[in-house]
């Protein structure tokens, strides 16, 4: 699983031209630095410097209105609030950036599968029922959803699409979720807003996965 | 998209855009292991009391898909035949075990034995 946690801000001339300060507080832990590529259309200031710890497991982006922390190997919640909490603290020091735009929490689920002939067997997995006439057969061999459900405070998009590897030897279910708000965001109250954002995946989450994949993933499988 | 209208782009995961989910997966090089839930003999549909992993692969022109612990492998010239050598396979010992007496076994076979009891139901 893959997460990532981003704020977004009012565009800070400061965070641009002083990322080194930024950089200067963290390159112990962080200690790959890797540049932004031109993207024709953008502009080079909003796409982030990403600095990456050795093993490449945490990494950090910051652009002139974002900062993003990510986890590539996800090992609990608390652990990666505690590195992202320690990381926004050393951002909210550094810059004078009181009003957010957005948060976000995105978590990235790999799921690995096998056909069952042909067919891609969703109802193993994740707990959609996709109602359609009787004339069209929900024996899906691909698909692709991707839908955004409102909630008190946010919303949050939940992408499902199946890839396969390089090689075509095996395919997996890509599970990718992101709470998202939008309104009346304060800086502040970043912990608040990640809390809230991982009660509302993981409870999602939770609904969406089968009982039968849920004993998979603690390992009980021959 | 026809003339006079453009996508809306409401929908899309914004956060941390440049993350690509895609690229994760076909950066990684070890293949996953995933749960199989059926199987199919030649003549009969099974399903697991509890799922059995399978790791597929790919080495030259062939597929394999196996199981270390039910030390089975199959193989075929797409995944797909892999998986359905392996189910042969795997039906093959369960049926095979089944008709065994433990007296009649010993070491890694009474293991296995253990292993493929109850493994599958019969549809």
């Amino acid at each position: 699983m893959e997460t990532v946690f981003e704020i977004r801000f009012p565009g800070e001339p400061a965070v641009e031209c002083g990322r080194d300060k930024f950089y200067e507080q963290i390159r112990d832990t962080y200690s790959k630095v890797l540049v932004p590529r031109l993207v024709e259309g953008k502009a080079i200031a909003v796409e982030p410097y990403q600095f990456e710890s050795e093993d490449g497991n945490y990494g950090v982006m910051l652009s002139i209105n974002k900062l993003a922390i990510y986890c590539k190997k996800y090992e609990g919640f608390d652990l990666f609030k505690k590195e992202t909490m320690r990381l926004v603290d050393i951002f909210g020091k550094l810059y004078k950036v009181k009003k957010l735009t957005r948060t976000g929490l995105r978590y990235i689920n790999i799921i690995p599968f096998t056909r069952e002939g042909e067919i891609i067997p969703l109802q193993n997995y994740l707990n959609i029922k996709i109602g359609l006439p009787e004339s069209i057969s929900t024996d899906f061999a691909n698909l692709n959803l991707i839908f955004v459900s409102k909630t008190d405070s946010g919303s949050i998009t939940t992408r499902i699409e199946p890839a396969i590897s390089y090689d075509r030897s095996h395919e997996v279910i890509i599970l990718d979720f992101d709470y998202a708000r939008e309104k009346d965001l304060n800086f502040s109250s970043i912990s608040q807003y990640l809390n809230e954002s991982h009660q509302h995946t993981k409870y999602l989450f939770e609904e969406l996965i089968t009982d039968g994949y849920k004993k998979v993933m603690k390992g009980e499988i021959v | 998209m026809p003339d006079n209208y453009r996508s809306t782009k409401a929908i899309g995961v914004c956060t941390a855009t440049a993350i690509d989910p895609q690229q994760i997966f076909t950066n990684r090089l070890k293949p996953y292991v995933a749960p199989l839930w059926r199987l199919r003999s030649q003549t009969k549909k099974f399903y697991t009391t509890t799922p059995i992993a399978v790791k597929v692969y790919r080495d030259e022109d062939f597929f394999f898909a196996e199981n270390e612990n039910l030390a089975v492998c199959g193989i075929g010239d797409t995944p797909q035949d892999a998986l359905q050598d392996l189910a042969l396979h795997i039906t093959h010992f369960f049926e095979y075990y089944k008709n065994l007496d433990n007296s009649q076994l010993a070491g890694e076979a009474l293991r296995l034995k253990t292993l493929y009891k109850n493994l599958l139901i019969e549809e």
